[in-house]
């Protein structure tokens, strides 16, 4: 079992919306952006294909999909590629936008992979990002190094730092940790106790303590629009 | 969010008010802003919907619990 497995664990229990707030996330940062129909887009991390279905079906964009592992079969019809976000298979400046939804944060090497997307977009184009935030990230050192959603996880000053240090200009932080607990009520719902939602995201660290720090940490759920400098 | 959380004893009750059995239906569960739904028992005329003292305190008062955390 590793981290890369979860949206297979996560399907299995609480259906297709297996990241916080689903599309309407998706579809904030589609209108918010702008994008002419002619856009390319690369959705980072891209799973059973649900934003690529998406942004094209309801937005006309050219898109484009990679993903670490072979469970990519669902996306109908758009390239999909099967490639680690640490190394993009791509040249540079050659889309519009880079959409990585509750993917950055299972990553082992996240500011790598932040820099590829820098990489990958032309310059005026998008970073759109959602994922898990620390609210409380300096109760999280008992989490470090469990191979988790929270892996990569940091705090909202810390991600910023990273995405304008690599030449972005942040135009949106927003705080949607709301639809992160609601995710979590469901999993508690559909599996009965939150010792369940627990070994589901933390199937390696059973112990009280490590859950423990995790609820001390606060976790959240951000989306965040950033344009790559001209 | 759906699922049956019915058992077979829960068909057993009666609606007192139109006097009919219970059916197991999509019943919409409410709490702090947040809505879900899940296949209860209901009496098919009014609506009147069973929580078994299981629900309320095994897996809804987990529910709860995650919605109310900070």
């Amino acid at each position: 079992m590793t981290r890369y497995d979860l949206p297979e664990r996560l399907r299995a229990v609480i259906g297709d919306a297996i990241r916080p707030g689903g599309l309407a996330l998706t579809e904030r940062a589609a209108d918010f952006c702008g994008f002419s129909e002619s856009a390319r887009i690369v959705d980072i991390g891209c799973g059973f294909g649900t934003t690529l279905n998406h942004l094209r079906d309801c937005h006309g964009f050219w898109v484009c999909g990679i993903d670490i592992s072979d469970r990519i079969s669902e996306s109908r019809g758009q390239p999909v590629v099967q490639a680690s976000a640490n190394s993009l298979p791509f040249g540079a400046g050659v889309f519009d936008g880079v959409f990585c939804e509750c993917v950055l944060s299972l990553l082992p090497l996240s500011e790598y992979a932040l820099s590829e997307f820098c990489r990958v977009l032309q310059p005026g184009g998008y970073l759109v990002l959602s994922d898990i935030y620390l609210r409380n990230p300096c109760q999280a050192q008992n989490i470090d190094g469990q191979p988790s959603c929270l892996s990569s996880a940091v705090a909202k000053s810390e991600r910023i730092t990273h995405v304008k240090n690599l030449g972005f200009e942040l135009l949106l932080w927003e705080d949607h940790s709301g639809y992160l607990k609601e995710m979590a009520a469901r999993i508690v719902w559909a599996l009965g106790s939150r010792e369940g939602l627990m070994k589901l995201f933390f199937p390696d660290t059973a112990s009280i303590c490590d859950r423990d720090a995790i609820q001390r940490a606060r976790p959240g759920y951000f989306l965040l629009i950033a344009r790559k400098k001209e | 969010m759906n699922g049956d959380y019915s058992r077979p004893e829960d068909l057993t009750w009666k609606c007192r008010k139109c006097n009919v059995n219970l059916v197991v239906g999509p019943a919409t569960l409410s709490y702090m802003g947040n809505r879900m739904t899940a296949d209860l028992p209901q009496c098919p005329i009014c609506g009147f919907v069973l929580i078994s003292e299981k629900l309320a305190l095994g897996k809804m008062t987990e529910v709860e619990q995650v919605l109310e955390d900070k």
